[in-house]
């Protein structure tokens, strides 16, 4: 669980919060010509916006209230406050009365309830010795009110039932002095201790929406029986593709679609002209593959590729421009699925931001993010999993994200042990006890971040044997914990369950919302046997029969659609004539990016954006809303006539060549070969051309009779743009 | 004009539009053609239902021991709502006229409205000392219950007042609730903390327990969703009704329309029907759009008002809206907060008055509709300056063809011992957003507990 749970979003880009027709406070200035909708713009008076710019203000710093103060006045969610102001109370966060999140059901008033005094005082180490054993106890106390947590209900340790339980294990709870051992021992005794864990957290989004009418018909399409090939190509070449789709049964359209954030002109000739072997393994060295003039421009982003040192540094300089790490993180983001050659390498980055999933903008997150997606993701994206997953735990942000930063020995939290089992590893079903997660907060301790940087203090750390699932440790020095807690952490990621758990998200992101059983044992078992290593993984699954079998069968979500559709419509970058940079903190081509973000939020799925730890589902029954469906359709038809001015676009009627087809019919193949990447059916074709009012055999000039901007239009909201 | 219905608009369902059969289902054309279509959804998903759950034992059956079912929501009935709800089709449950069920109407007003600009206790020593600007004068303040002053500026509301449908609960917040505007309108619409809600809001909650429905079953008026309405139900956000269509070219949007619509059949992929089934939607709001919106005798929209007026033309479209949501800004009153007479005053009078002429225009079919307002959170007690800073304890107002048990509503304690400097929580939100679900939808105590998970649901007396 996120720290706080809330990603404070920006304030409003100029600091207003006016604009209420949306979930951001975000106010829709579109520079070039959009027009403002929405009702908070319209009932805006010049003194409502004067009176909403809090983020101008110096902050509720300035207002001394002592003893009347705000509860959370030193909390971390002044997002209105100067940064300086903020900075001061980051990280180690200042005594406050606020939630205190220990487990999933958080820790309540003494009585029951969520009051918010903390019940152990102060956070952290800083405790005064003589409050020590109180403080201990209590923290011990709550671990085993959670012990006997189940779902919907939890003993909490403050509560009559927590209370309760330590009474139960050592008779009158509140005079036993309780240590850790004797506790844990107790728990591991207990019978819920030993159930495999009921608590969830987050669902199983994508096995559980697939449970339904929806899943099953995918079933169906879905081969039963699969072949593993020498090669890919061995694979693509011997495959039938059986099942019926409109998608075009080509394995050079197919790889392109499933391997890549759209299919343009340029992948498939480079496929074709390579050789899908060659290809693949050219896109599995990205690092070999040039940087193409829109990556070069990345770092017209202020923030592009400094360090957290660099940005804590710059700050006031980055904060005077209106530079903001996090989000110009999501928005080079978008230019590369846009526009790098790198295109597996960025689908395994997005695909791995979901899985080890920090939020992209969280508290405490600012300085951090950026670096997590640089040095964390990217670092091994196709590397090894144990390695990212040992360099995430050694991170700030998911350090911050999950609260690892306020686990001391004395009082545990165990958020980031808790999804480092559920989430990032084993999976929900990996059969980890309630103990495990337990055993596992107090071997992560130590870990902690200071000045937005990770460091490990020996003196916070738990000292004493651990054993979560099947694996053991000593743990017998506070030096040695750090390299403990990475030996479980490499353990995790080479546990069966985790081979078994990314195979499935794997299989689900590259072959089907049903993946078959038999790819996901033969994808679990390469990961295994390779140790954690992603590339054979990923060649295992290319390999396979599966794949290639599997054409049609994936949705593209909205971030996909609209990536696909820059890409496909071959926007580059490159401000149209009469384009006006207004605001001076940006460039057209950051300007640009910032407005593709502003709609992927607007159709709720942009880079690392979930919110929640769990990272957005992989199936298409979770993105089915009609409103961002028409959405969508209306921002392709935008693009489609150049109306997003940051970006140089082919006029719709230079679409299919400077000089196109004089027959409809013609004309028609020529914009389907261009736009969807293959022929229509003549069924097809006599639906798309009564847009034009037209058969396959008239005559019809460079605009199709008017018409050709709405034939591209609805040739991106056909079935062959919607699936890969 | 109505376009002549033929069987290849809905080529599916073998009952003519002229049919006798269709004729006794009521309504117009257009509606009795959905009911039909409803009455043979309804059947297929009794169908689909049954060999759903055979299926799904049988691979509960078929997995190796994996423990704990997959599909544990904490939301529980969840499960299987959202498993049926990939189709948004329409329940013959629900009529055409506003349902038995009706209507909730959440208005946010963004930016932390004062409360006590609103409704305040009359003659209080308290206020009269620590914000002497701010206080709602005694003379053309309007009298409530339990010697309460509600703003002048709520006029245009004054003949629901008197007919017991506009009250308002004081002091409402909840511990969660920080005073940044960001953490708290989420907690707000989450109805808690992120991670109790595994991200999805408290009305997207809420329309799991109401059923299946029609494609605008849940709508937020705005560009975007507010979290409230985020989730899996697929709630639509509309700008305006107008809005909520196809742009480009006027000339060939309903060719365009019909043309992905024929594409999208015999695809061999599910997600045949959510694009169809969004086709619907789009075509719904088409015809409520080119038929134009005339509001009722004497009604007149303005500012926040065009919100509203989407939902009124919604709701007498036959759109079947059960949840929706409105966001008002502006309410960040750090300066110049003008209860009296100024900026809030009038700010407030124009909430009112599109209120008022949101329930005029709807005539009768306001006996099933509520309108429940509210903010993230109030502001201090004491003025700062020429306006007031972020506090808690704010105000909750209700506007409900259902009567209400008084004006002012909930627990009340007086102002002499305030909870550090804030008013204090005398009500908590989520109980009073519960009891208001509750009071409109006829929730049981227990459906209402698994819309705010993490805690006890607590009813509030709101209604008559």
């Amino acid at each position: 669980m996120p720290n706080r749970n809330v990603p404070p979003r920006r304030p409003a880009e100029d600091g207003r919060w006016d604009d209420r027709s949306g979930s951001y406070p975000r106010q829709r200035d579109h520079e070039d010509g959009y027009g403002r909708e929405g009702y908070g713009e319209r009932t805006q008076t010049g003194r409502g916006q004067e009176r909403s710019a809090y983020a101008d203000r110096a902050g509720y710093g300035d207002t001394s209230y002592g003893d009347q103060g705000y509860r959370h006045q030193y909390g971390p969610y002044s997002d209105g406050r100067s940064r300086e102001a903020q900075q001061q109370y980051a990280p180690a966060p200042a005594p406050r009365r606020g939630p205190q999140w220990v487990g999933p059901q958080g820790v309540p008033a003494p009585g029951g309830g969520y009051g918010y005094e903390d019940p152990t005082g102060p956070v952290g180490s800083d405790y005064d010795e003589d409050d020590a054993p109180v403080g201990r106890r209590r923290a011990l106390a709550v671990l085993g009110g959670t012990a006997a947590v189940a779902v919907g209900g939890a003993a909490l340790a403050l509560t009559p039932q927590g209370r309760g339980i330590v009474s139960d294990l050592f008779g009158d709870g509140d005079q036993v002095d309780v240590t850790a051992d004797q506790l844990n021992a107790a728990i591991g005794d207990t019978p819920a201790g030993q159930q495999p864990s009921t608590v969830r957290t987050y669902t199983e989004q994508n096995e559980s929406y697939m449970g339904s009418r929806a899943g099953n018909e995918l079933r169906k399409n879905s081969p039963k029986t699969g072949q593993l090939y020498s090669s890919p190509s061995a694979a693509a070449a011997a495959t039938k593709v059986t099942v019926k789709t409109v998608l075009a049964k080509d394995p050079i359209r197919h790889l392109a679609s499933r391997t890549t954030f759209g299919i343009n002109t340029k992948t498939t000739a480079d496929i074709k002209r390579m050789g899908i072997d060659r290809w693949l393994r050219w896109q599995l060295e990205p690092d070999k593959i040039a940087p193409t003039p829109a990556e070069l421009k990345l770092s017209e982003h202020a923030t592009y590729n400094l360090t957290i040192k660099q940005l804590r540094e710059q700050r006031e300089a980055l904060n005077q421009k209106d530079a903001h790490a996090d989000q110009e993180v999501i928005q080079t983001t978008i230019a590369r699925q846009i526009w790098s050659d790198r295109q597996l390498f960025e689908v395994m980055v997005d695909f791995w931001n979901d899985f080890l999933h920090v939020a992209a903008f969280f508290d405490g997150g600012e300085m951090t993010r950026a670096s997590f997606d640089r040095d964390v993701i990217r670092k091994h994206a196709l590397g090894n999993y144990a390695d990212m997953l040992v360099a995430a735990n050694r991170h700030p942000a998911p350090l911050v994200y999950l609260n690892q930063n306020q686990s001391t020995k004395d009082r545990v939290n165990e958020n980031l042990a808790r999804e480092n089992l559920e989430l990032y590893s084993v999976g929900v079903d990996g059969k980890y006890t309630e103990q495990d997660v337990k055993q596992a907060a107090l071997l992560q301790t130590g870990r902690d971040v200071r000045d937005d940087e990770y460091v490990y203090r020996p003196e916070a750390h738990y000292v004493g044997p651990v054993k979560i699932m099947g694996f053991k440790h000593a743990n017998s020095s506070a030096e040695g914990g750090e390299a403990a807690a990475e030996a479980y952490f490499r353990y995790l990621a080479l546990h069966k369950s985790t081979a078994r758990y990314i195979a499935m998200n794997l299989a689900t992101r590259f072959v089907s919302d049903t993946p078959p059983k038999t790819l996901v044992d033969r994808l679990a078992k390469s990961y295994t046997t390779n140790k954690g290593r992603i590339k054979p993984v990923l060649m295992t699954l290319f390999s396979s029969s599966e794949f290639w079998a599997s054409v049609g069968q994936k949705v593209r979500r909205p971030m996909e659609y609209l990536t696909a559709t820059y890409r496909t419509l071959g926007i580059q970058p490159g401000a149209q004539q009469g384009y006006e940079q207004n605001n001076e903190n940006r460039t057209p081509f950051t300007e640009g990016l910032r407005q593709i973000r502003n709609k992927m939020e607007e159709l709720g799925h942009f880079p690392f954006g979930m919110p929640t730890p769990n990272g957005y589902p992989d199936i298409f029954v979770a993105w089915t809303s009609a409103g961002t469906m028409i959405n969508g359709w209306n921002e392709a038809n935008d693009i489609i006539h150049g109306n997003r001015r940051t970006f140089a676009y082919t006029v719709p009627e230079k679409l299919a060549g400077a000089k196109p087809p004089a027959t409809a019919g013609a004309y028609l193949d020529a914009l389907s070969k261009k736009l969807v990447h293959q022929k229509l059916s003549a069924k097809e074709k006599t639906q798309l051309l009564a847009i034009a009012g037209v058969a396959s055999g008239a005559r019809v000039d460079a605009t199709f009779n008017g018409a050709v901007g709405a034939i591209a239009r609805a040739l991106l909201a056909s079935p062959q743009h919607h699936l890969r | 004009m109505e376009k002549k219905l033929s069987m290849s608009d809905h080529p599916k369902f073998a009952v003519h539009p002229d049919c006798p059969d269709v004729r006794r289902l009521g309504g117009n054309r257009f509606e009795r053609m959905l009911r039909a279509e409803a009455a043979a959804v309804e059947a297929e998903n009794l169908a689909e239902r049954d060999k759903l759950r055979m299926l799904n034992d049988l691979e509960e059956q078929q997995q190796d021991g994996r423990g704990v079912t997959r599909r544990t929501f904490v939301a529980g009935a969840a499960a299987v709502t959202t498993a049926l709800a990939t189709s948004q089709f329409v329940s013959t449950r629900a009529s055409f006229a506003a349902t038995p069920t009706g209507t909730l109407i959440h208005v946010f007003l963004y930016g932390g409205l004062d409360g006590l600009a609103l409704v305040a206790p009359a003659n209080d020593p308290v206020l009269a000392r620590v914000r002497p600007d701010q206080l709602l004068p005694e003379n053309g303040s309007i009298a409530l219950d339990r010697n309460f002053m509600l703003t002048g500026s709520f006029a245009p509301l004054q003949s629901f007042l008197d007919a017991g449908q506009l009250g308002f609960v004081p002091a409402v917040t909840d511990p969660r609730l920080s005073l940044s505007h960001f953490q708290a309108a989420d907690a707000c619409n989450l109805g808690g903390l992120p991670g109790e809600t595994g991200g999805r809001g408290f009305l997207d909650s809420l329309v799991d327990v109401l059923g299946p429905g029609s494609a605008f079953r849940s709508v937020g008026i705005g560009n975007t969703l507010p979290r409230s309405l985020v989730g899996t139900n697929g709630a639509l956000a509309l700008g305006s009704v107008g809005s909520f269509n196809l742009n480009g070219d006027d000339r060939f949007k309903a060719a365009t329309a019909k043309a992905i619509g024929s594409l999208f059949t015999g695809i061999n992929h599910p997600v045949q029907e959510s694009v169809r089934d969004g086709l619907k939607a789009l075509g719904l709001a088409q015809k409520l759009a080119a038929d134009g919106y005339e509001p009722a005798e004497g009604v007149e929209y303005q500012g926040i008002g065009y919100a509203f007026q989407q939902l009124a033309h919604l709701i007498k479209g036959g759109a079947n809206v059960r949840v929706a949501t409105i966001g008002m800004g502006g309410w960040d009153t750090h300066e110049n907060q003008g209860t009296r007479e100024g900026y809030v005053f009038n700010h407030l009078g124009e909430l009112a008055s599109a209120m008022s002429a949101f329930f005029t225009d709807l005539g009768d079919r306001a006996a099933n509709v509520t309108v429940m307002v509210s903010s993230e959170f109030g502001r201090r007690v004491s003025q700062n300056g020429s306006g007031t800073d972020h506090g808690r304890g704010g105000v909750v107002c209700i506007l409900s063809g259902k009567r209400l048990a008084g004006s002012l509503l909930g627990r009340w304690e007086g102002l002499d011992e305030l909870d550090g400097g804030n008013v204090p929580e005398y009500n908590n939100m989520f109980n009073v957003f519960g009891s208001v679900m509750q009071g409109r939808f006829g929730l049981t105590n227990a459906e209402v507990d698994k819309i705010f998970p993490r805690q006890k649901y607590a009813p509030v007396k709101l209604f008559a």
